[in-house]
């Protein structure tokens, strides 16, 4: 054996790969990804097919609700329970319900009053609880402004939002757990993407809610005018607040833009042809609830 | 905002990780070639033509990082599966680097070859679970130096 005078000069890229590290990082980029839309779109399709088969009482009671209100809160509390009832009375019959089941039994709904929060909000939970804040009752101007929202948070519950909305959330946390993503790096990545995937879902059910909602507001007033007074409410805080509006990418969104919902609504054959034709259609909050409001406000 | 910081991260560990190892890379190609005709061999016993010089314990060590672009392609690699491309690079640097230093501390002892030599591999950093750590490389050998009474 003999001994080498010097030490041989290698070829290069034996031990090290010899592709760009960027190419060989955007293709797998885009693998992820396209794994990840695919299987959040099943998700996202199974959960609005699976949602509404499951029974209505196998939902959690989910609510949000203050316990002692006081005795005018719950004046107010059971105006707005009554006046979604009348909502939803006269469509009891209705055979455009979602199931298309003629004997559908009317949806029960427990409506709850959030006294002590000033910003503008509604939302239904699960097992059939609609949550009104103080803010949104002073941003309606009228009783239909306000049906409006009740109405779009009933059919929520009646087309099983809340249901759908949580099998979306659970099998988007099975999926990462089973791809073994964390937080970090590519896990926030794919994250973001499949986030951003489900509030394409989230916009479908809004507009669908706001669709059912004119159809009730139809069935009971004859007409949608007034809805979208909390829209155009909200439009306004936007400009007031300057740079929300412009800030707010439709893609990240879990509501369709409001704009969009205010022309979707008032576009409306039924917004503008009121039936009966009566010039005053707007029907007016009732004076104690302005009062209540007014005095509670400037507390 | 989380996305943001994100992107922001990878873009700056891709940049500067590509320029560092592109430098890096070009120094120790130079050095290799300067330092080629001092050999290094991983036999066990010195060769016979060299076994009046005197003995002593060379080293060398590196630590190297890994960058934020390499973590997140090699986080990727993972569910994917193949060569990790990334990493690859960071542990030739590495071993080549530790071998070139402890050539260089043979080198200033006026050795004529080193042999028996052995690398060392280990991870260090508390962030190495979550995979942003620093790599250690240790090669060490047995200088051959002409003995001065010779």
């Amino acid at each position: 054996m003999s001994f080498p005078n010097e030490n041989p000069k290698l070829p290069e890229n034996i031990n090290n790969s010899y592709e760009s590290p960027l190419v060989d990082f955007l293709s797998m980029a885009a693998v992820l990804l396209g794994v990840i839309l695919i299987l959040t779109f099943a998700i996202g399709w199974s959960a609005s097919w699976v949602g509404p088969q499951i029974p209505r009482n196998w939902e959690p009671d989910i609510s949000l609700a203050d316990t002692g209100l006081s005795e005018e809160d719950l004046r107010i509390e059971a105006y707005l329970q009554n006046l979604l009832m009348q909502l939803t009375a006269r469509d009891i019959s209705a055979q455009d319900t979602p199931s298309g089941d003629t004997n559908a039994e009317p949806i029960a709904f427990t409506l709850h009053y959030l006294p002590e929060v000033d910003v503008a909000n509604a939302f239904a939970t699960a097992g059939g609880n609609i949550h009104v804040t103080a803010g949104l009752l002073r941003a309606v101007e009228s009783e239909n402004g306000l049906a409006m929202v009740l109405a779009h948070e009933y059919a929520h519950i009646e087309l099983r939002h809340p249901a759908i909305l949580m099998l979306e959330q659970l099998g988007h946390t099975l999926l990462y757990a089973f791809l073994g993503l964390g937080d970090n790096g590519a896990g926030a990545f794919a994250q973001s993407t499949g986030m951003t995937t489900l509030m394409s879902f989230s916009r479908d059910m809004e507009r669908a809610a706001d669709l059912r909602a004119s159809d009730l507001l139809t069935a009971h007033y004859g007409h949608t005018a007034g809805a979208s007074e909390l829209f155009r409410h909200l439009l306004e805080e936007d400009e007031v607040e300057e740079g929300r509006a412009t800030s707010s990418w439709g893609l990240w969104q879990s509501h369709p833009d409001t704009q969009e919902r205010i022309e979707r609504l008032e576009s409306s054959y039924d917004y503008r042809h009121k039936k009966g034709g009566e010039a005053d259609a707007l029907r007016s909050l009732p004076d104690w609830l302005i009062t209540t409001l007014e005095l509670n406000s400037s507390e | 905002m989380g996305f943001l910081v994100f992107l922001t991260l990878l873009i700056l560990g891709y940049l500067f990780g590509r320029l560092a190892e592109s430098r890096h890379y070009k120094s120790i190609i130079e050095r290799e070639d300067a330092l080629r005709s001092l050999p290094l061999v991983p036999i066990r016993i010195p060769p016979p033509e060299l076994m009046k010089h005197e003995s002593q314990l060379v080293t060398g060590s590196v630590v190297i990082s890994v960058d934020y672009f390499k973590t997140v392609a090699a986080s990727l690699r993972q569910l994917i599966g193949g060569r990790v491309g990334a990493y690859e690079t960071l542990i030739d640097r590495a071993r080549r680097e530790a071998l070139l230093r402890m050539q260089e501390e043979a080198n200033a002892l006026g050795a004529d070859a080193v042999y028996n030599i052995k690398y060392e591999t280990s991870r260090i950093g508390d962030n190495a679970g979550k995979g942003l750590g620093s790599v250690e490389v240790l090669a060490y050998g047995t200088a051959l130096i002409p003995s001065a009474s010779k």
